[in-house]
């Protein structure tokens, strides 16, 4: 019951403080149990709905000429231990411009029209209609309605169709993923693919799904699978399910490794502000700790006493976060998926979030013991009799006032009062530090994914103004045709650069991966090598640092690459990074890929402009010299691609940073309110004696904010440095899992400028404000009547 | 002789549990320049209350205080402060230095704000007091290196860096032991004869020995003055014998 007494007591001395601890609690567990319920369920749900429409564990799509292919890989799958079971359905395929999206042009790697599938569940809009199908995720990507018109060009002909519905699809849903799927009921499917004359739209797509076998991993199987059927050496495009959740999951899972260390560092803000308060509050009541234990309380009674008082403020904290977090995570659910293809039905991870919370609370308790550890050796006679001795001057750091003469007198007066009272301003600078940290890391995330040449460069993707792809027929002849377009393009003015790059799976040591295929090594942005050498011989290659992994290969290592009965072996010269197909992706040069096919040609190129402000000028030159060559070329706009892919994560990134900005803002006010409040009760004997000399309450008010002002700038030095360090190694570590294993962050003047400004500029102002009690302390209360 | 300090119908009181105390009732008082004026009066008599009131360290409840003319009742925030670094310079009993800085900074820090002296002027004026108080020598130490009675010379020296019209001082023995009290006194008493006006608030005969003119307050009124001449050590048991034998009559 006493202690209980001391609990309650204390807190209502120290309500700020109180406050302060609790707001803290609900911000991290809000955070932290929504972050970890979204995560977590975000998996399941994607788990539960790829069982539901029964998504195959691989597929691979055969294009034009492989259909016959297609049915031999399918008859000898069948006959394999290791299938489980395996699917092969007609589809059609489309790319732009072929393929219209409420009258606009939409920009698709590739579109899958298909026979509404089993296990698809309708999210929006009915069954039966004669209409399309479209994956729910276009709707905010693409800004579609139910109604709105998808035009399909076939043979000359135009099919238009209404949108009849949308379908959440864990399959193709995902904005990070190229291809898409659309789908028409049966019968309308049959009548649209039967009256294609043209077998560059037909396409085959085999779906497998593997036994469960002890002892072999899916790898294991499918190496198994290639090696018997030939099923990495036929079709045009292969995934794995795996592979698809994480493309379809990465944006999602991305904002939530960002929430979840701002959740961390919240922590420790958080730890660094209970050890500071319980600092403060054991110097102030040094004096009562020792009337208490002469009445009789153990050390180790008051000891507990504030032990439990801090776990009180956490669990209230706590359990209201908990209760936000329930509130939050619809909304947040929802924002996290809008892009990956399926909708959220989730709630609350109990058992997660109940976890994590829980560990994030036993560290808190463990730092308050380990403060409060110093109650134990309080003697209670020195105690009562000498109270907590004053810091010894020895201590302080101390600058002349004398010195200081450039400065105006605030200035001076706070340089003064930071330098001789460091300590009592460590908890800011720490906690500043960790702010700007956090906001100079994630202001360069989002500078570099602004500048959409800086995302393609650290994403290993081509950096180009424009992209140019040829639709004649691959014919020697067409593709000399081409080359001779290129060679006068290289030639022309205005242009920096040209080059072609291509991808194709092939078969490499018994996988089915992507092979880059460059033609200009070492001399793009993309492709570089990050160890080793890029390859100077057709007969050497190099490997991501994920790919590398996955087929064991190390620089100096052998890789046999074989595709469509050709076989080659190349030596791994260096390691490179590329967000294809998560990483998993080599490159060799084209006289390499010749090894392979050796009439390969480009059909396609990129051209960097020396200046790009007459993009629609250079893109009517570039058509009318492929006109003049005999060339069907298609121009585009390569940073408008780009930017149509890259909008959604650009956007969400901007949230994020407001999201981190507000947040900080708000932990910056908090802290600067308790070390402000603290400080201003220390202080104001000084505050009274300053005013008896007659300086103005403004003057002192100055120099306070001033004191903050310089304790941001500290912190800011503390975060920078920390920012230069560790940034970049964060986001590799972030990004590591979508093949970015060394991610570079561009630290621009602007992302450090501006947090420090926000950051500093916020805690001047609050403490500015704060500091008008300084009124309060007049001199009166140095009168001894 | 001209009116340094004039006030008229001064009255302070405070509310408490409900309750009006009134401190101090109708002072009407004059302090006039060149004299060593003392206040005094038994604990809780007011004196200081008094002292904080005329200093403008203090609101008054009613009536007018004017300070070499200007009337500093009402004054603003700004104001004030302008007064006090002009016009009044302060003396704590508890020396109120400023623990973080050395006795050379706690003087300056206050010089600082006297407009037209620059920083280097200002320090050298501040070593100049410090030397002429005794403590030249200490002033790169700190407030805890030192003595209280050296700290309260500081405190002189700090009071008197912008050459105050009036030096209000409260109680400035109280806590120093009788050797350091008696330091000081002679120090403001030199002050004194040097043209500095000062006005002192004690309880402490020996520290009013020094006085050209005192004041005796009771239950918030004046009760009586004393004039005397100036003091000469030689004189000094003939005017304590002189005090006492006034101060019991006011029922000290």
């Amino acid at each position: 019951m006493g202690i209980w007494l001391i609990v309650k007591g204390d807190i209502r001395k120290r309500k700020g403080q109180a406050a302060i601890i609790i707001i803290l609690s609900l911000l991290i567990s809000m955070l932290l149990a929504t972050t970890v319920s979204v995560l977590v369920q975000s998996h399941e749900q994607y788990d539960k709905m790829a069982e539901k429409a029964n998504v195959p564990e691989a597929v691979n799509i055969f294009m034009e000429g492989q259909t016959e292919e297609a049915d031999t890989v399918f008859d000898k799958l069948k006959e394999r231990p290791e299938t489980k079971s395996v699917s092969l359905e007609d589809i059609l395929l489309f790319q732009s411009p072929s393929i219209k999206l409420g009258g606009e042009e939409w920009y698709s790697n590739l579109t899958i029209l298909r026979e509404y599938p089993d296990g698809y569940e309708l999210a929006e809009g009915r069954r039966g209609e004669q209409g399309i199908y479209l994956p729910i995720s276009l709707k905010s990507i693409e800004h579609i309605k139910i109604g709105d018109v998808v035009v399909l060009k076939l043979d000359g002909r135009v099919i238009e169709r209404p949108v009849a519905g949308f379908f959440e699809d864990p399959f193709l849903g995902g904005a990070m993923i190229g291809v898409k799927q659309v789908f028409l009921e049966a019968e309308e499917f049959d009548s649209v693919f039967y009256m294609t004359e043209s077998a560059a739209r037909k396409g085959k797509l085999l779906g497998i799904w593997t036994e469960t076998i002890e002892g072999k991993s899916f790898a294991d199987k499918i190496k198994a699978l290639n090696k018997e059927t030939g099923l990495s050496e036929g079709g045009s495009m292969y995934m794995e399910q795996s592979l698809i959740k994480m493309a379809m999951l990465i944006l999602t899972d991305i904002f939530l490794s960002l929430l979840f260390l701002f959740s961390l560092l919240l922590l420790a803000v958080m730890l660094v502000t209970v050890r500071y308060m319980l600092a403060s509050s054991l110097e102030d009541d040094y004096k009562e700790i020792g009337i208490l234990s002469t009445m009789g309380y153990t050390r180790g009674r008051l000891l507990g006493a504030r032990l439990l008082q801090v776990f009180v403020l956490c669990a209230v904290g706590g359990a209201t976060g908990f209760a936000g977090a329930l509130a939050a995570i619809p909304s947040f659910g929802n924002f996290a998926l809008d892009e990956t293809g399926i909708l959220w039905h989730g709630g609350i991870a109990v058992l997660p979030a109940l976890l994590a919370v829980s560990v994030i609370f036993v560290i808190v308790l463990s730092v308050t013991l380990k403060s409060l550890w110093k109650v134990k050796k309080i003697s209670p006679v020195q105690a009562i009799r000498n109270g907590k001795a004053d810091v010894h001057f020895k201590r302080r750091y101390q600058i002349p006032l004398t010195k200081l003469h450039a400065l105006p007198l605030p200035l001076r007066l706070a340089v003064k009062n930071v330098f001789s009272s460091l300590p009592q301003y460590l908890l800011l600078i720490v906690v500043c530090g960790f702010l700007i940290f956090s906001l100079i890391s994630i202001s360069a995330l989002n500078e570099n994914m602004q500048d959409l040449k800086k995302t393609a460069a650290l994403f290993g993707s081509a950096v180009a103004d424009i992209s140019v792809t040829d639709h004649l027929e691959e014919t020697e002849e067409n593709r000399q045709k081409f080359q001779v377009f290129l060679d006068k393009l290289k030639e022309s003015e205005g242009i920096e650069q040209v080059y072609s790059y291509d991808q194709q799976y092939v078969d490499m040591d018994g996988f089915k991966m992507l092979l880059g295929i460059d033609g200009s090594f070492g001399e793009t942005t993309h492709q570089k090598p990050i160890e080793g050498r890029a390859p100077k011989y057709d007969n050497e290659m190099m490997l991501t640092k994920i790919a590398s992994q996955y087929l064991g290969k190390e620089i100096g290592d052998t890789v046999t690459i074989s595709l469509d009965g050709a076989k080659a072996d190349f030596l791994v010269t260096g390691l490179y990074q590329s967000s294809s197909d998560a990483g998993k992706i080599g490159a060799v040069m084209t006289e390499g890929y010749r090894r392979l096919v050796p009439d390969f040609g480009y059909t396609s190129c990129e051209i960097l402009l020396e200046d790009n402000k007459n993009l629609e000028e250079s893109m009517q030159e570039v058509e009318e010299l492929g006109a003049e060559e005999g060339l069907d070329l298609q121009v585009e706009d390569s940073a408008a691609q780009v930017n149509d892919m890259m909008k959604d994560a650009q956007a969400g990134i901007v949230l994020l940073v407001v999201f981190f900005y507000m947040l900080s803002i708000l932990i910056s006010a908090l802290i600067t309110f308790l070390l402000a409040i603290t400080l201003l009760k220390r202080q104001r004997h000084e505050f009274a004696v300053y005013r008896s000399m007659g300086y103005p309450v403004r003057t002192l008010r100055t120099a306070f904010a001033c004191s903050f002002g310089m304790i941001g700038i500290m912190g800011a030095a503390f975060g920078l440095a920390a920012a230069l360090l560790l940034t970049s190694r964060l986001f590799s570590a972030i990004f590591s899992n979508v093949g970015i294993s060394e991610f570079k962050a561009d630290i621009t003047v602007t992302a450090v400028l501006l947090p420090i400004l926000i950051i500093t500029g916020f805690m001047m102002l609050f403490s500015y404000y704060i500091s008008r009690k300084i009124r309060r302390y007049g001199v009166r209360q140095l009168a001894e009547e | 002789m001209q009116k340094l300090i004039e006030t008229t119908d001064l009255c302070k009181s405070y509310a408490s549990e409900g309750h009006q105390i009134h401190v101090l009732r109708n002072i009407s008082i004059d302090i006039y320049e060149g004299q060593f004026t003392v206040i005094m009066g038994a604990s809780g008599s007011g004196k200081s209350t008094l002292l904080y009131m005329l200093s403008g360290m203090d609101t008054v409840t009613s009536g007018q205080v004017s300070v070499c003319g200007q009337e500093i009742h009402g004054m603003k925030e700004k104001e004030v402060a302008g007064f006090r670094q002009e016009t009044a310079g302060f003396i704590f009993q508890q020396m109120n230095l400023l623990t973080h800085m050395t006795c050379l900074e706690n003087v300056c820090v206050a010089g600082y704000l006297k407009r037209g002296r620059t920083a280097k002027e200002t320090e050298a004026e501040a070593e100049r007091l410090l030397g002429l108080t005794g403590i030249g020598e200490l002033k790169r130490r700190f407030p805890v290196q030192i003595s209280g009675g050296q700290q309260q010379r500081c405190a002189v020296a700090r009071a008197l860096i912008n050459h105050p019209k009036v030096l209000f001082a409260d109680e400035p023995t109280g806590s120093l032991n009788s050797a350091a009290g008696r330091e000081i006194l002679d120090l403001l008493y030199h002050m004194s004869r040097r043209g500095q006006n000062i006005l002192m608030v004690t309880h402490d005969l020996k520290a009013a020995l020094r006085a050209d003119r005192i004041l005796y307050l009771k239950d918030g009124k004046i009760e009586g003055e004393l004039s005397m001449p100036p003091f000469e050590e030689k004189d000094t048991d003939t005017r304590e014998r002189q005090l006492i034998g006034w101060l019991s009559g006011m029922g000290w």
